[in-house]
């Protein structure tokens, strides 16, 4: 080996290291350094060299396990001003169902809205929203939206609107362009232009539909849902000659008598009905003091909750007292009871009604009639949409007759009082359409070839339109028959605005740029209209000058409050028409008349809890969200009375034949306990069979069963037709043991539904037993502190009890946390084969069971004497839990706060903690189920596709994606608990207040009946509520587990003369 | 000690089989029948592994053992490379076929440390007969019992989380959970019993080497064998090891079933949560691990014609053991009865309910028929000797006692406390074969020990043979006594 001696001067260079290695300075340190191993040193050859040097890098990889310090970089050279990366912004914004907006926050990330909650000061939300908004977050993202402008190709391949008919169209791309060349064929006039529109309500709209109208006058204007309260707008033309909207106010009513309406779900107003409605059963003055002692001056009475359905919904199963009864028989309990008032200013012709409403109905209805009475205008009754407008006038009649108006209900004037009603102007429309005067129809938004009503065959007469253009976010039933479709913007994308139940508008703000080349409704009209603004921005701001949104910083403060101050309706004060009496009480007595004289069965229909009129049917969130009464998920079905199956000789899941309006269709018999009796309920929105890979093939549609004829409800025949069907159910399954029914019936009565009447509450002396199971060991304090610290030196931002209190009083089943959390958790969708298996993996469900008289059982009871609850269960963060003692890993611990937390990364999937889980509150990742779409999940990983990317976006940063193998389950949100703490911690290390961490199934709840904080802090709403008497911990008694999560009794309000 | 003379036993049901089950008080009774000497054992039991070719059966057995050990492979390799949801495990449901799979296993895996153990301990010289292939099937049925908990869990690939090393991240096992106890009684339970099986063989594989025709038989027994020369201090040492593992194993025969049967007891759930266990699961396992000894020693004997060393007697013994075990299950099954009704708690009282009247009672009823009435057979001599009946009644003892293990973890989950998460269970196709496969990989490598291992300890069942005792009949020291005679002093 060779060395070149380094130059005289300038530095040093070395060609190579054993050119260093061989210098006499380098010998001589080493001999300093290493004087035992210089001698090894020195026969290095290059190869000796690289391999030792090969060998300390090695050993160096070997010792360096270990976590090198983050070295952070600044994303932004120039941060832009008001942004910070990764701290999620909020905007207000408003979604609209059926004409009724929804005043909404939302929240989003680096310019991803993956997370919605309810406006604090929109006065149907107050905070809270329903599951339908929770859900349309994931609409945003969902990978089979339409795209741009398509032209259909003229290879018509099919027409029609039978069921399944499977729709064989091909689209070719467009532009706007391309569109609007058609368009100018329309005449200028507008002769031969109708417009079909979903209902709307925001000012938007109107004023562009006034434009357009304007514009080309010949234009004709339709609206239509399939699911509408609109036989309640027409009760009110009949009872007081012109439209009102009838907005009940049941937190005021003493009395509460619902006829056949579903108030706590799939309703536009549900929110609102159920905070309503909760208020008015708290067992304190208001819900800010739930602190307040029971039965001290502060505890405001509790309202009785009658209700009369068709079929068992989450309305019965809060009532006090439920009659189910056949639809067509709730005019005549109706007529019975207007009878039974014996009011001074109304005058009923007597009648015998008896043999159809039963001596239950006729005891119910004495008993009703009593309280309405004893409680002039503090009773309310209402009408839901399974009754025709006849019912709703009689209810309005009864109402005003009852001094109840302006107190308990609310008239607002219908904006739009000349329309005609929904079913009526699609029948207008086909009749335009077959006399062949309509040349050009726009659908905007909705799908009414899937959800016209039967008799119309709006398919058919679709077909027949020269020019036809949907409006629409999927390419569905509506789009396979039109000639252009326009892809439509979601309201996280578009501008626009919406009017709520009382007139307040609020801006539809939007978050995010259309993902895809998509048009709202008002930017549509703009282009019909030839109007000068054509961005939704500009239209909406025009549109808003009317409403006193005339300068900028109005409008800003509009848009920042969500709501536009000063737009609520001022409400009306409606006459009766003359005579009106006998006007209404005459239909009400001939419906009263054919009372369950169609036939053995009746069929009635009620929007899908989970995909109201089926526009949500893609959405993957929806269609898992559990039925809060049948607990079905990706299915409807024919849900009948138990009894009623056995007299068919159907048993659960087998296909029935059922045959109304002329129309049959199969569909799978789901036999709920309480359903009353020769009732066959499905509910509507099911059976797409074109929208996307979601709503595809799932359920049945039995949209062509309804009828145009104004009766909500249809004689049938129901018949078994042979087959099976599968339906996903994810409760009571497998229950038809005499063994699992009595188990089921001991505990549901006696452990963990714990139910006690108003009166009885009322006793002091009945306060509940608690047992208290004492330790042979110094329990853990969680009072924050590590050992031997003292309480002052602890940071009052770690001196934290986590608990929760849920009250069965106030709870609705309404199911909206389970979407909230779905939403909240990142928590992925599995499909109905997964939840066949019972893999569904919801940290949060609402149990639903039933109760009936002592002895039998809810199968085998009349429907009447079943009685419904729902019980939300998610992770009970038990102070003993069992889950933790036996993981092997020790992957679930318990916090020093008392939290049960699950960490993924120590995972490795035993699932014994699920095993020893008395709840059953953990959900393991059977499949990779994040990592791609569902229908793929038995292919091995590597050749799965993988997630759309549309749908990674979806994601909530602040919450681990779960990947296979992984147990998971509820942590009380732990990542808002920490947010909320980092800025307390960063505004000087401040307590952190009472309420400031809402989890999100709280923050979603319109009931309040989820309450979480700080069991530490004694003024909390949780301690008070935690030492109520009324509180119980599941299946505490049995094993003591000491779950922070405790339940508050549920208390029910009967009227002792119906005992 | 005498042995009674060959000649005075009547030949066994037209077996062409020596009955040598009658007691005689004053008479021990023969162990190996045949007229047997020393070089005849050796011959024999040699003779197996250094045939040219096995028997035609034992390809067809191997063919099938080998195709359902592939079929083991595909299922493992579909499920890490899918995921566990190719089970049709679910919640409330978390483990079925796996965990029962691994417990009935173990259990089949007790009896042929209780044999080599316990039976030697207390000097029960029949065991000789049977020793080497119990233990041999120990191993195995612990290999397959090994395989369950490593695939079932989610993330297989991380298995080794469950082993306490020191790593960076400071994190050890929770060592309060009954799955980490599994993990160390039975990897001790293997360790030693690898250690039992083999050292016992170490004398047998030295005669396999010295009778090697081939190179690689040479070898190959030459490497296994360490060296033994069959030397005095050889022995010496043997038997003194023999003697500490044999003690060192007996404990563990109770121990290992025992933790399983935590896995359970230490649980809360209705039906799991029960002091009874430990004991019901020894018993329970030492039960169908005998089961499966006759069920294996049955064909095997025949197959390989061993039936001098495995006598009736050697099957008359195992079988009153099944008769004792299965009563003490029986008596188990009863007393859980009697406790749910005696202890009032209203979840085990369903528990049992449910587990003879509820929707999985034919899996209940299979349980308490096979493991508690069937083995009362054994009251009765022809059950005990007639081969048929033996074979019929052992594998309806297995059936039973795999039905107990799967009724107690998938029953006991299906149905807890809240009737909202009662669900249901059946096996998917993965599961089934799964469970076929781990019969492929025992009846694989057992084929694979008869024909490569020695099957019978040859060493030891020399010391049983009537010659090894010439000396006991007079003078001690003029008997002419082999090494072997003196090993089999011990």
């Amino acid at each position: 080996m060779s060395s070149i001696k380094p130059h005289g001067k300038g530095r040093t260079y070395w060609r190579s290291l054993e050119q260093v290695a061989d210098t006499p300075q380098f010998k001589e340190f080493l001999e300093k350094e290493f004087p035992a191993h210089a001698s090894e040193w020195m026969g290095a050859s290059r190869r000796g060299f690289l391999k030792i040097m090969a060998a300390s890098f090695a050993l160096a990889g070997l010792t360096s396990c270990r976590r090198w310090p983050v070295e952070k970089v600044a994303e932004y050279a120039h941060r832009p001003v008001n942004r910070t990366p990764g701290v999620p912004v909020h905007y207000a914004t408003s979604m609209e169902i059926g004409g009724i907006g929804q005043g909404l926050v939302a929240t989003s990330y680096d310019g991803r809205p993956i997370k919605v909650e309810g406006n604090l000061t929109h006065p149907l939300n107050l905070g809270a929203t329903d599951a339908y908004a929770q859900a349309s977050v994931l609409s945003v993202y969902d990978p089979d939206r339409a795209r741009g402008v398509l032209k259909r190709n003229e290879s018509r391949g099919r027409g029609g609107d039978g069921p399944g008919a499977a729709p064989d169209v091909s689209w070719t791309a467009a532009t706007g362009n391309d569109l609007a060349a058609v368009l100018k064929d329309i005449p200028a006039d507008g002769a031969g232009l109708v417009v079909l529109s979903e209902a709307s309500g925001g000012p938007s709209v109107a004023d562009m539909k006034a434009r357009l109208l304007k514009a080309r006058p010949g234009t004709q204007w339709f609206e239509y849902e399939a699911v509408s309260n609109d036989a309640s707008r027409a009760g009110t033309v009949l009872a007081f000659g012109q439209p009102y909207r009838v907005v009940p106010n049941l937190d005021k009513a003493a009395v509460i008598v619902s006829i056949d309406a579903d108030l706590f779900n799939s309703d536009a107003t549900a929110v609102k009905f159920s905070r309503d409605f909760a208020n008015g059963r708290r067992l304190f003055a208001a819900p800010e003091a739930a602190g307040a002692q029971p039965e001290s001056a502060a505890v405001s009475p509790m309202s009785r909750f009658y209700a009369v359905e068709s079929t068992f919904t989450t309305t019965g199963a809060c009532s006090d007292h439920r009659l189910p009864v056949k639809p067509s028989v709730v005019p005549a309990i109706l007529h019975a009871l207007a009878q039974e008032l014996h009011l001074a200013n109304l005058s009923i012709p007597a009648k015998v009604l008896t043999p159809a409403i039963g001596d239950r109905g006729e005891k119910f209805v004495k008993a009703v009639a009593a309280e309405l009475l004893a409680n002039k205008g503090r009773g309310v009754l209402v009408a839901g949409p399974r009754q025709p407008a006849e019912v709703h006038a009689l209810v309005a009649l009864l109402n005003d007759a009852l001094g109840n108006n302006g107190h308990t209900v609310t008239y607002y004037a219908d904006p739009d009082a000349t329309r005609p009603t929904h079913s009526a102007a699609l029948a207008k429309l086909v009749d335009l359409i077959d006399a062949k005067s309509v040349k050009t129809l726009v659908i905007l938004g909705g799908n009414p070839v899937f959800d016209a009503p039967g008799d119309l065959h709006f398919g058919q007469a679709l077909a027949k339109v020269p020019l036809s253009i949907h409006l629409a976010q999927h390419q569905d039933e509506t789009s396979a028959l039109c000639q252009w479709h326009v892809a439509q913007s979601h309201y996280l994308e578009a501008w626009g605005d919406t009017r709520t139940f009382d007139g307040t508008i609020a801006i539809v703000q939007p978050l995010i740029e259309p993902l895809f080349d998509s048009k709202s409704a008002i930017e549509v009209l703009a282009l019909l209209a030839n109007d000068t603004q054509t961005k939704g921005y500009d239209i909406v701001r025009r549109a808003l000058q009317a409403a006193g949104v005339d300068t900028e910083w109005k409008w800003k403060q509009s848009l920042f409050d969500g709501v536009v101050k000063g737009s609520t309706w001022a409400p009306a004060t409606p006459v009766l028409k003359d005579q009106a009496s006998s006007a209404i009480i005459d239909p009400v007595a001939k419906l009263a008349d054919a009372a369950g004289t169609g036939g053995e069965f009746e069929i009635t229909f009620f929007a899908s809890p989970a995909l109201y009129d089926g526009r949500f049917a893609n959405n993957g969130w929806l269609q898992e969200m559990p039925d809060p009464m049948t607990r079905l998920t990706w299915d409807n079905a024919a849900v009948l009375n138990p009894q009623t199956a056995a007299a068919l000789g159907v048993v659960a899941d087998d296909l029935v034949t059922v045959e109304a309006n002329g129309q049959k269709i199969d569909l799978p018999a789901f036999l709920l306990p309480g359903q009353p009796e020769g009732v066959i309920g499905v509910a509507l929105g099911y059976g797409h069979t074109t929208m996307g890979q979601i709503a595809g093939g799932v359920g049945h549609n039995v949209y062509p069963l309804r009828s145009s004829n104004g009766l909500p409800w249809a004689p049938a025949k129901l018949s078994k037709a042979g087959g099976r069907y599968k339906l996903a159910t994810v409760q009571d399954h497998h229950i038809i043991d005499t063994v699992g029914k009595q188990a089921y019936k001991v505990r549901v009565d006696e452990d963990i539904i714990k139910e006690r009447t108003y009166a009885d509450w009322k006793k002091p002396a009945n306060e509940s037993k608690k047992v208290v199971a004492l330790s042979l060991f110094d329990e853990h304090k969680f009072n924050g502190r590590v050992d031997g610290q003292k309480p002052d030196e602890v940071p009052a931002h770690d001196m934290h009890k986590w608990g929760m209190a849920i009250d069965l009083t106030s709870c609705t089943g309404c199911s909206a946390c389970v979407v909230a959390c779905q939403a909240e958790n990142n928590i992925p969708i599995v499909g109905k084969e997964q939840v066949l298996h019972g893999r569904e993996m919801h940290w949060l469900r609402v149990d639903r069971y039933f109760k009936a008289p002592e002895h039998k059982f809810p199968e085998d009871v009349a429907a009447a004497e079943v009685e419904g609850v729902h019980q939300v269960v998610i992770c009970m963060h038990c102070e003993m839990a069992p889950c933790e003692e036996v993981c092997p890993v020790g992957a679930t611990t318990h916090s020093q706060e008392g939290l049960n937390m699950m960490t993924y990364n120590r995972c490795i999937g035993t699932r014994y903690c699920s095993n020893n889980c008395p709840y059953k509150v953990r959900r393991f990742n059977f499949f990779d189920y994040n990592a791609g779409d569902k229908n793929n999940l038995y292919t091995p990983n590597l050749l799965r596709p993988e997630l759309n990317e549309l749908q990674k976006m979806q994601k909530n940063p602040e919450v681990t994606v779960r990947m296979r193998g992984v147990m998971e389950k509820c942590t009380y949100c732990v990542q808002r608990i920490e947010n909320t703490r980092i800025v307390a911690k960063r505004e000087g290390d401040r307590p952190i207040a009472d309420g400031e961490i809402q989890t999100a199934c709280q923050q979603v709840c319109p009931t309040q009946a989820i309450v979480f904080g700080d069991l530490n802090d004694p003024a909390s709403k949780v301690t008070k509520l935690q030492q109520q008497n009324r509180v119980y911990g599941l299946l505490d008694d049995t094993l003591n587990t000491k779950p922070r999560t405790q339940y508050l009794e549920k208390i029910r309000n009967p009227n002792e003369a119906l005992a | 000690m005498t042995t009674i003379s060959l000649d005075n036993l009547p030949p066994a049901h037209g077996h062409g089989e020596i009955d040598n089950t009658p007691e005689n008080p004053r008479h021990r009774a023969t162990l190996v029948t045949g007229h047997a000497d020393f070089h005849a054992v050796t011959e024999k039991i040699c003779g197996v592994a250094e045939a040219a070719r096995p028997p035609k059966a034992w390809y067809v057995a191997f063919g099938i053992s080998f195709l359902l050990l592939n079929v083991l492979g595909a299922m493992i390799g579909y499920l890490f490379f899918t995921g566990v949801g190719v089970w049709n495990l679910n919640r409330p449901v978390c483990w079925a076929f796996d965990i029962t799979n691994f417990v009935f296993w173990v259990g089949i895996g007790h009896a042929g440390t209780l044999i080599s153990a316990i039976l030697f301990l207390f000097r029960q010289k029949w065991r000789t007969g049977i020793n080497r292939f119990a233990e041999a099937m120990t191993i195995f049925a612990v290999v397959c019992a090994g395989t369950f908990p490593g695939i079932h869990i989610g993330r297989p690939w991380l298995a080794y989380w469950l082993a306490p090393y020191p790593n960076q991240m400071g994190t050890w096992p929770n060592f309060f959970s009954p799955l980490l106890w599994d993990v160390f009684a039975v990897s001790t339970y293997a360790t030693v019993s690898v250690l039992f099986w083999y050292m016992g063989m170490v004398p047998d594989l030295a005669t396999f080497r010295d009778r090697a025709t081939t190179k690689v038989r040479y070898y190959v027994y030459g490497v296994l064998s360490l060296g033994w020369r069959g030397a005095n201090r050889h022995w010496h040492v043997y038997e003194r090891a023999y003697l500490l593992l044999a003690a060192l194993a007996t404990p563990l025969v109770l121990s290992v079933h025992s933790v399983v049967s935590f896995d359970f007891a230490v649980s809360q759930v209705p039906g799991w949560h029960t002091t009874i266990f430990p004991p019901y699961f020894v018993a329970g396992a030492i039960f169908s691990g005998f089961a499966m000894v006759i069920t294996l020693a049955l064909p095997a004997r025949h197959l390989f014609g061993l039936k001098d060393f495995i006598t009736p007697r050697h099957l008359d013994n195992m079988a009153k053991i099944i008769l004792v075990t299965g009563s003490m299950v029986g008596y188990a099954y009863l007393m859980e009865f009697f406790i749910a009704w005696y202890g009032q708690n209203p979840y085990e009282q369903f528990h049992f309910l449910n587990r003879e009247f509820g929707p999985w009672r034919v899996a209940g009823w299979i349980m308490f028929s096979c493991n508690a009435i069937v083995p009362q057979c054994f009251w009765f001599k022809k059950c005990r000797s007639n081969p048929w009946i033996l074979f019929t009644l052992c594998i309806l003892v297995n059936v039973g006692m795999w039905f107990e293990r799967f009724v107690i973890i998938a029953l006991g989950l299906h149905r807890d406390f809240l009737p909202s998460n009662w669900g249901s269970y059946y096996p998917s196709y993965v599961e089934v074969l799964t469970l076929l496969g781990s019969f492929g990989l025992f009846c694989t490598l057992f084929l694979l020990f008869c024909r490569y291992l020695p099957m019978v300890a040859m060493a030891e069942i020399k010391s049983v043979l009537p010659q090894a005792h010439a000396g006991h009949a007079g003078d001690r020291a003029s008997g002419g006594a082999s090494q072997e005679t003196v090993a089999a002093a011990h």
